[in-house]
């Protein structure tokens, strides 16, 4: 009964599942958890390391808890990815809408991410974020220019948003749920 | 992730089978059941055992709980399913009970009366016991069930649950159920049978559910009852663990009647967060006010809750709890897993004051007098706590001390070890720290909790510790942030990296050892817990990582730590000492690269007080007697540790002639130990201690090097023990250049005879590949220089010598039990000669003469084709460096060109040397160029006709291809054949050789004509061959060689003139005439096949058709393996007319 065992079993009976927040630098990716967890995001200054934050919520009448991983911009990624003990269910991607200089860059870590095999099975949520600012690009632009199309390895979504606002955050993350429900939490 | 995914396969696929699986079950049931008695007969059909068993899988993976929720629940269902019950045998199926009872368990969910069914049903079933109500029915199915030994007496239990807490079924049915299950407890535990534990195991297991799953108001009645029964029944004490844990389950759930089942107010909370609400919530940009509403309104639920805590703890509760305090120390893993889970739930529902005391005694479990059991159980219950909120932020105080100590418990217990469970219990204790409170609480607690952590994850002995100690460190990092350099150190500790213990030990400790908060406490842990661990080879690691430890801070290694060591070398118990010497060693070494380092002098960090001291370890331990005995080989091996590091850090010792010779007489007494562990400590030793303690200096120590050498190369020719010899051998190769320098003259002839096989020494192949490396290192030691004198250098004599002996110890082919050892020698002397050539290429490629390189080169290929996949490589490695010396290029390579052509540049990095497939193919092409073909034959002869099926395969396939690639060019052929038989000649009687070589003859005769060519009407070869076996055979026994001379000489016949035929029936006739039965019938066979396929092409036997039916009807019919005189009568009838004269038995 060791530490291993104690977690595999809370996991599936605490509906736990493991979410890793993910993006360029000045994505949004704090302010989005900050709002998930009701914090305040008056003032927000970069992700330095790593946060892991631990929130509930009900999709279907089940009652899931989410461990937000949320993994500074900048920091070496390699040591998030995976313990031994938990494994990641899902990726949100959060994506500046406005920063069009930067999509480019944003495609190619992204497809780098998605071929590393610790994330093989993991679902993928695309955060269109930004939504609120006028010059920000629409979730359709954001899709084609990050070649979502062609991907053929993960079950993935985009959805414009707002963190600020929070504007399609439940929606984006009930999807992300239920897509992973469907995998993990078979016959429920 | 991937035992998920295959749950995704086979619940996808169960989705759409369940309907059909349902609609099989039901006409099963409908047919059984409905149709009446007379169906029975046909029944199983559809069987319900299919469908039953893919619900039995689902429930494997699944659960029961999460099936139970999709199986059908119409009422109209039961009957059928109750009467498939009855009347299926239970035995027949594995899963059919347990499935139907499942379903059962859902149908009589549904709320409707049970009694109605009893008016309806009565008249159709007439098979099925008459007179009994449904609910008797399903009790005695229940109690049937509960008595199995099946999987299906769990599921009965919960049927029972769900059953009797039914609203109406409660008042009337369950008093008297459990009060026969008490029954039951009672009277079988005077039995020893083993159905009995099944039965007490069933009982009590409905018994928990029916407590788990009642209303508690309707279970209060009868709580008092089954407490006080359990107890008297005796099975919280009871031998099997299963009961046990039974047992305690349904004592934590009586607990829980007891109490009024309510949240605790008193339970610490880290804020409630729901994603929906936040989110919400902060779109109405009023997060602020909410959630000071959601506080105020929290806190009024306090205060009503509050009010209420004036509730009576009644005595059955404390009884409860003090049990379950008890089963926290049980001997087994589940009981405790068990009762900690009983403990949180129990404790969540008590008052404030009284919760607190349950923490209270399970931190009194933390003692030095309670058991390790006791330890982990405790441990365990407050993790459950702290994730419930229980565990108040003002006990984190004292529960601290206690996960400090609980993270580093490890004791030996006799052969065993115990506390892995512990330490990694501690760690999911910490886990749940991170996620219950809040960064402030914990603060006053970060440093004991991450250093506490970080050594279990560098340090400790377990693999799942380390992760679970990492895991732990990344929850805390994550959550709380407090952590200092938590991500830096997060990433350096990450789960992959902790997973290889040298890597931990050696390499991250010192990263992290870079933060100066974690330094000292590093240090302090590996020289309280490390240092003396009672696994030898954590201590060894241990030291070497105080090596580098050192290195980062000296200063408090060199004043807090260096004392204790040294106390402890010569402390009481050996697993103290050999810990404290080696890191005793280790310590001193860095101390004293640093001082180097630092140009510092050395008392600056060993004081002169403590230098003495080290010093005299070893006399004082040679004192005690502390090197005899098993211990004492721990003590000799960290003792060579100790002085090779001394000589090392060239610790001043002022020529105490006294110390120098006791440790010599150690090391020397090491290196003709049998432990090679020991000797390889000691040789390392001994080269640091004569380079440091032994430069030939004075003419004293001129005089002592003379003598030492003169008496080690005496032992060399004198011993008659391997060891001796050995470890000699290899302490000569340590000599440094002061002291073989001047003594090369001797010492060379002393290795070089080593080398060499002497009558009395044949099977020593160890000490000859050790002679070849000690005599390697010695020629590295010294340089080649022609110019110099050559007791000072390596020159042109010694050179020649050398490699005279090492070309000649290729034919070492020593064998004993375990094999071919002969073959550790050439390896040796084949990576020998590849550093000695490039070595001599680099001085001058003149001292190499042209015989030299010739027969080098020629033996090396031959050692590429030879049967070992191991000794090819090491041949293959060498040829290549060989050819492709760069610059100098090896002069005198015989067929250079062809080899190159062979063998380029590319090839040679590329291909894998050991694999038969590709080399074999390759080498047969140099069998062109005469220089290479009798090495190269004989190499591959020994393969081709070996044992091993693919090693022969490939190499007779390439011979073959060579051979037919040369069908045209019937000089080389002629050549090919002259060198084969001049082999044969060469090494006639020599069974390695000409056993295989004359496999291969018949390998080649029999499967291809190539080399008839050779053979067709050329009497002189043929007889030479056949003269060449029958002097093999004489007074030969070996049954395999013989086979292989008859399927040559049958071979023949079909080749040679007349007069080699009457050769061939000659020697024949003495196989059919062999003392040995079998070789007889296979000589008779042989002749018999040869005769029939080849007297069609020629006349073998003068007198034409008729005489050779009659020699084959004296072959077929003769029974060979009978008679001996029989035999020989036959045989020479055939002689007769064959026209040879019959062989005659030598007069004795």
């Amino acid at each position: 009964m060791g530490l291993h065992t104690i977690l595999k079993k809370m996991k599936q009976k605490e509906h736990e599942v493991r979410l890793l927040m993910l993006g360029l630098d000045n994505a949004g990716k704090t302010t989005v958890v900050k709002q998930f967890c009701g914090e305040d995001i008056s003032t927000i200054s970069p992700t330095y390391g790593f946060n892991i934050k631990t929130v509930e919520h009900e999709v279907d009448n089940h009652e899931y808890r989410l461990n937000i991983w949320d993994v500074g911009g900048q920091s070496s990624l390699r040591s998030y990815w995976r313990n031994y003990f938990e494994c990641t269910d899902g990726l949100i991607w959060v994506v500046d809408s406005a920063d069009v200089d930067r999509l480019r860059d944003c495609r190619q870590e992204l497809r780098k991410l998605l071929e590393e095999e610790r994330l093989a099975g993991a679902t993928l949520l695309v955060f269109a974020n930004k939504q609120d600012l006028p010059e920000a690009l629409s979730a359709e632009q954001i899709r084609d220019v990050l070649e979502l199309n062609e991907l053929k390895t993960h079950h993935w979504y985009i959805l414009p948003c707002s963190a600020v606002t929070g504007q399609n955050l439940i929606a984006g993350i009930d999807w992300l749920i239920r897509d992973i429900a469907a995998r993990i939490f078979i016959l429920e | 992730m991937d035992g998920e995914l295959a749950v995704g396969g086979g619940g996808g696929g169960g989705e759409v089978e369940k309907e059909k699986c349902e609609e099989e079950i039901r006409n099963g049931g409908d047919d059984g059941g409905g149709g009446g008695g007379d169906d029975m007969g046909l029944w199983p059909h559809p069987s319900p055992a299919k469908p039953s068993n893919i619900y039995g899988s689902s429930v494997k993976v699944r659960g029961h709980k999460i099936i139970f929720k999709k199986l059908p629940h119409e009422v109209k269902d039961l009957i059928p399913v109750l009467e498939l019950l009855e009347c299926g045998d239970a035995s027949d199926d594995f899963y059919q009970s347990y499935v139907l009872l499942l379903w059962l368990s859902i149908i009589i969910y549904n709320p409707f009366n049970m009694t109605i069914f009893d008016i309806t049903t009565t008249t159709t079933t007439t098979t099925t016991t008459p007179g009994l109500t449904v609910i008797e029915r399903i009790m005695t199915v229940i109690k049937t069930h509960l008595n199995s030994a099946q999987k299906s007496r769990e599921m009965a239990a919960y049927l029972a649950a769900r059953f009797l807490t039914r609203p109406d079924l409660c008042n009337r049915h369950l008093p008297s159920f459990i009060d026969n299950c008490f029954e039951i407890l009672d009277t079988e535990s005077q039995t020893t049978n083993i159905n009995a534990i099944y039965h007490k195991l069933g009982v009590l297991r409905a018994l928990g559910l029916i407590f788990k799953h009642g209303r508690r108001d309707e279970l209060a009645g009868h709580a008092d009852t089954v407490f006080v029964r359990s107890g008297a029944s005796g099975v919280t004490s009871a031998p099997e663990t299963p009961i046990r844990k039974l047992a305690v389950k349904l004592l934590q759930r009586v607990g829980l009647i007891f109490l009024r089942p309510k949240v605790a107010a008193w339970r610490y909370q880290r804020g409630n967060r729901k994603l929906a609400i936040n989110v919400e919530s902060g779109r109405a940009a009023a997060a602020a006010e909410e959630v000071g509403k959601k506080k105020k309104e929290k806190e009024e639920v306090e205060v009503e809750e509050d009010e209420e805590e004036e509730e009576e703890v009644v005595r059955e509760v404390e009884e409860v709890i003090d049990s379950l305090l008890q089963a926290l120390k049980d001997k087994d893993t589940v009981v405790r897993w068990s009762a900690a889970k009983g403990v949180g739930r129990v404790t969540a529902r008590l008052p404030h004051q009284f919760g607190d005391e349950v923490v209270g005694a399970i931190l009194e479990l933390f003692t030095g007098r309670e058991s390790d059991k006791a330890w982990h159980g405790g441990c365990l219950a407050l993790a459950e706590l702290a994730r419930r909120g229980l565990l108040l932020p003002e006990r984190l105080s004292e529960v601290t001390p206690v996960v400090e100590q609980a993270l580093v418990y490890d004791e030996l217990r006799g052969q065993c070890s115990v506390g892995a469970n512990i330490r990694d219990a501690a760690c999911y204790l910490c886990w749940s720290m991170a996620r219950a409170y809040h960064p402030q609480q914990l603060a006053p607690y970060i440093q004991q909790l991450a250093t506490g952590l970080l050594i279990v994850a560098l340090f400790d002995r377990e693999i799942p510790c380390r992760r679970a100690g990492s895991a732990a460190f990344q929850e805390h990092v994550g959550r709380q942030g407090t952590f200092p350099h938590g991500i830096e150190i997060m990433t350096t500790i990450d789960y992959f990296a902790v997973g290889n213990r040298t890597n931990a030990y050696l390499n991250l400790s010192v990263l992290v050892a870079g933060y100066p908060e974690y330094t000292q406490v590093l240090i302090d842990h590996l020289v309280e817990k490390k240092v003396t661990h009672w696994d030898s080879v954590i201590r060894e690691l241990t030291a070497k990582a105080l090596y580098s430890l050192t290195m980062v801070c000296p200063e408090y290694l060199s004043e807090k730590v260096l004392f204790g060591l040294v106390r402890d070398s010569t402390g009481g118990t050996l697993a103290i000492r050999h810990g404290a010497i080696l890191s005793l060693a280790h310590v001193t070494h860095a101390l004293s690269t640093v001082a180097s380092r630092t140009h510092k002098p050395l008392h600056t960090f060993i004081n002169d007080e403590m230098l003495k001291k080290i010093l005299v370890i070893i006399s004082t331990l040679e004192e005690r007697q502390l090197y005899r005995g098993l211990g004492g080989e721990y003590m000799k091996q960290a003792s060579a540790v100790l002085i090779e590091k001394i000589s090392l850090s060239q610790l001043p010792i002022d020529d105490d002639n006294i110390i120098l010779k006791v440790w010599h007489d150690l090391l020397e007494e090491c290196i003709v130990y049998a432990g090679e562990n020991i000797r390889t400590s000691a040789l390392d030793a001994l080269a640091s201690f004569w380079t440091t303690y032994h430069q030939p200096t004075t003419p004293d120590k001129v005089e002592w090097r003379n003598q030492l050498i003169h008496r080690y190369i005496n032992i060399l020719h004198t011993t008659d023990r391997e060891l001796y010899c050995l470890g000699y051998t290899a302490a000569l190769g340590c000599l440094p250049k002061s002291l073989a320098c001047g003594k090369f003259d001797v010492l060379l002839p002393a290795l070089l005879s080593t080398i060499a096989i002497r009558p009395n020494t044949t099977a020593w192949a160890e000490t000859r590949r050790q002679a070849i490396n000690s005599t390697l290192s010695l020629v590295t030691t010294l340089g080649i220089n022609a110019n110099e004198k050559e007791c000072d250098t390596v020159g042109k004599d010694s050179l020649t010598s050398i490699y005279s002996v090492l070309l000649k110890s290729l034919d070492d082919y020593t064998t004993n039990r375990r094999g071919d050892i002969g073959a550790w020698v050439r390896e040796a002397a084949l990576v020998a000669l590849k550093s000695l050539t490039l070595a001599v290429l680099k001085e001058d490629p003149g001292l190499l003469s042209m015989d030299t390189v010739e027969e080098m080169m020629c033996r090396v290929c031959q050692q590429a084709v030879e049967r070992i996949d191991r000794t090819r490589k090491v041949a293959g490695t060498t040829l290549t460096a060989l050819l492709y010396s760069s610059p100098p290029p090896l002069p005198h390579i015989p067929c250079e060109d062809k080899l190159k052509a062979v063998f380029p540049r590319d090839t040679c990095t590329t291909i894998n040397w050991a694999s038969e497939k590709t080399t074999y193919t390759l080498f047969v092409q140099l069998l062109d160029q005469p220089q290479y073909r009798p090495r190269l034959l004989l190499g591959i002869t020994y393969s081709t006709g070996g044992i091993a099926a693919n090693l022969s395969r490939y190499t007779s396939e390439a011979l073959h291809t060579y051979l037919n690639g040369r069908a045209e060019q019937p000089h080389l052929l002629q050549s090919f054949w002259d060198t084969l038989l001049s082999l044969f000649a060469e090494h006639q009687k020599v069974d390695r050789i000409t056993l295989p070589l004359i496999r291969t003859l018949g390998d080649l005769l029999t499967s291809s004509a190539v080399l008839d060519t050779v053979l067709q009407d050329n009497d002189k070869a043929t007889n030479q061959l056949i003269t060449l076996l029958r002097k093999e055979c004489i007074k030969c026994s070996d049954y395999y060689k013989l086979t292989a001379v008859i399927t040559v000489l049958c071979e023949l016949l079909r080749l040679s003139s007349p007069t080699a035929t009457r050769n061939v029936f000659t020697q024949m006739a003495i196989f059919l005439g062999y003392q040995y039965p079998k070789v007889r019938a296979m000589a008779a066979t042989s002749l018999l096949t040869a005769l029939q396929e080849y007297s069609e092409e020629r006349d073998l036997v003068q007198g034409g058709e008729e005489t050779l039916e009659q020699i084959n009807t004296i072959l077929e019919d003769t029974e060979w393996m009978n008679n001996l005189n029989e035999a020989r009568t036959q045989r020479n009838r055939i002689c007769q007319l064959a026209g040879v004269i019959p062989p005659q038995p030598k007069m004795k």
